[in-house]
């Protein structure tokens, strides 16, 4: 097994977990868990609630295209051992 | 044709029994209170357009369902069609169908368990989804005849006891109180409540003369199941006071029970609930498993997905797979998103499905394929049910319609990767990365300079950096993957 290898699979264990991050992330704002929506808001200092469906099928986008690239890296690394 | 590998044993009463066992399931009993909410007593007339436009496709599925009585259902009929992303397509709306029902399967058991005891809706639906997972893998039959009787005979029972108590016909007045959107709103979310008459034509391969006997177990249940859900909306709505039509939390169903059969009725009507919700649930599951193995046998899928349990038999891949996604699903808990997924998901398959049969029609007609029964007054029938179907489309919950978006684009996806190759796929997901990467710069400079006016906190900072950092690398590590 090359570094290129080990490298592949490091970023993607990361990459993946950045996108599961990310639809959780996603989830929890939409659905304003934890009224996580208020803490948004006063650290950003935007209103999310109104454009809601657009950040959630953004963010949404992001961690799934996240989740598919790491778990490519993740699979050359499986075929290099 | 080719010769169905299965025997052909059952006969036109099973065929029902299949029918009405995809048919009446836990929707009715969890669906109905928030379309109540939605459309007020215009309720009724969202179920009646329901119930026309599922006739409306059940036809097209009399006719493909007897002239290809093979394994596998509508996607077998776009894969004879279409092919390609077409029949994918169609797979993928089935799968994700299956998978929104099931879901709602898990979640509606919660509600009706809660009539009894104070649980978590959430944990009790991802609990019923792992039990009934382990149950699968050690293998399951389809649920029988007696389940779907139960939840008919409770049905049949509340709407006599509903009717004998007496309807205030003052109740439907007036009957657009909520307005059209509201109807139609009501229409989408219950639509997937009618949709399960189609499991007959996943039976074919199994049902003697199916020529004759699909086309009259899909019609008789189609009809059965609209008066049926009619009548139970029509006794609900007329023994609930107008105050509580405005309650989107209100258990219509289950009060009105109460009011004409007592305490008694409600317990009934939430035991019936759980009996259809485990009906729902293990057929649900069934489908899902057997259209992603045909998903991945046609290679759209990886082949591990077709393994099986060396001691059970059963495909526990393609189970504990397809359960992750309920799970997921059933941890939200919410029953009105699901419903709007669901329906939309039915609503384009059935659109699809419709194309199919003109397809069909027009490039193999009938001395190439033989159609034991043919839809009447072609091609208004279909036509008018694609344009049905895909206008409802517009009133389903944004959301819900971004769900699906995502899901459809997630099937365009696969499917690149199967026709374009793995190489290019690599390539162009390299390119993809190094584009956020370009993004989230701008971003950074942006912000940074003050050109957008937007407070970024130093660890927000931070851990944009480091997804830069992350994407760069692996945009860089998937652009120069080695050729094979």
């Amino acid at each position: 097994m090359g570094a290129r290898g080990i490298l592949a699979a490091i970023v993607g264990i990361v990459q993946s977990t950045i996108g599961a991050l990310a639809i959780a992330f996603a989830y929890i704002v939409n659905y304003d868990l934890f009224n996580i929506q208020i803490t948004v808001q006063n650290m950003l200092g935007i209103s999310v609630e109104e454009h809601m469906p657009l950040y959630f099928l953004l963010i949404l986008t992001f961690g799934f295209f996240s989740i598919i690239s790491g778990f490519l890296l993740i699979h050359e690394w499986m075929e290099s051992r | 044709m080719r010769k169905p590998e299965t025997k052909r044993e059952l006969g036109l009463f099973y065929a029902i029994m299949i029918a009405l066992n995809g048919a009446v399931g836990i929707e009715v009993f969890v669906l109905l209170n928030y379309a109540i909410y939605l459309a007020g007593p215009g309720v009724v007339l969202a179920l009646l357009l329901c119930g026309i436009i599922n006739i409306l496709t059940m036809l097209s599925f009399c006719e493909l369902g007897a002239a290809i009585p093979e394994v596998g259902g509508d996607y077998t009929y776009a894969k004879v069609a279409f092919g390609g992303i077409i029949a994918f397509l169609i797979g993928w709306l089935r799968w994700l169908s299956s998978t929104f029902g099931a879901t709602l399967a898990a979640i509606g058991f919660a509600y009706m368990l809660s009539y009894f005891l104070p649980v978590s809706i959430p944990l009790t639906a991802v609990a019923v989804v792992i039990f009934f997972t382990l149950i699968s893998v050690r293998g399951i039959k389809e649920a029988d005849a007696i389940t779907v009787l139960i939840a008919l005979a409770t049905l049949s029972a509340f709407v006599l006891f509903g009717l004998r108590q007496g309807i205030k016909l003052g109740a439907f007045q007036p009957l657009t109180q909520r307005g059209l959107p509201g109807i139609f709103a009501a229409t989408v979310y219950t639509f997937s409540m009618f949709i399960g008459g189609r499991a007959v034509v996943a039976a074919a391969s199994r049902i003697k003369e199916p020529g004759k006997n699909v086309p009259r177990a899909i019609l008789f249940s189609a009809v059965v199941i609209m008066i049926l859900y009619f009548s139970v909306a029509y006794v609900t709505i007329g023994v609930t006071p107008q105050e509580n039509l405005g309650d989107p939390g209100f258990p219509f169903l289950t009060n009105a029970a109460k009011i004409f059969m007592g305490d008694v009725g409600g317990a009934l009507l939430a035991i019936a609930g759980m009996f259809a919700a485990i009906c729902s649930l293990t057929t649900s599951m069934m489908v899902q498993s057997a259209i992603i193995r045909g998903l991945s046998r046609d290679g759209y899928f990886p082949e591990f997905l077709l393994i099986r349990h060396k001691r059970f038999g059963t495909p526990y891949v393609a189970i504990i797979i397809n359960s992750a996604f309920l799970v997921l699903f059933a941890a939200t808990g919410v029953i009105e998103f699901i419903g709007y997924v669901a329906g939309f998901a039915a609503l384009l398959g059935f659109a699809l499905i419709n194309i199919t049969l003109i397809k069909l029609r027009r490039e193999k007609p009938s001395p190439f394929l033989k159609r034991p029964f043919k839809t009447p007054l072609y091609p208004f029938v279909p036509i008018l049910g694609i344009i049905m179907s895909l206008a409802l489309l517009v009133f389903i919950e944004r959301s819900a319609s971004l769900l699906m978006f995502e899901f459809i684009v997630l099937a365009l996806l696969v499917y690149y990767l199967r026709m374009a190759g793995y190489n290019r796929l690599r390539v162009a997901v390299g390119g993809i990365n190094l584009g956020f990467v370009g993004f989230i710069a701008l971003f950074l400079y942006l912000t940074e300079t003050e050109l957008v006016p937007l407070v970024i906190s130093p660890l927000i900072l931070y851990a944009l950096i480091f997804v830069l950092l992350v994407f760069t690398l692996a945009g860089i590590l998937n652009l120069i993957t080695k050729v094979r």
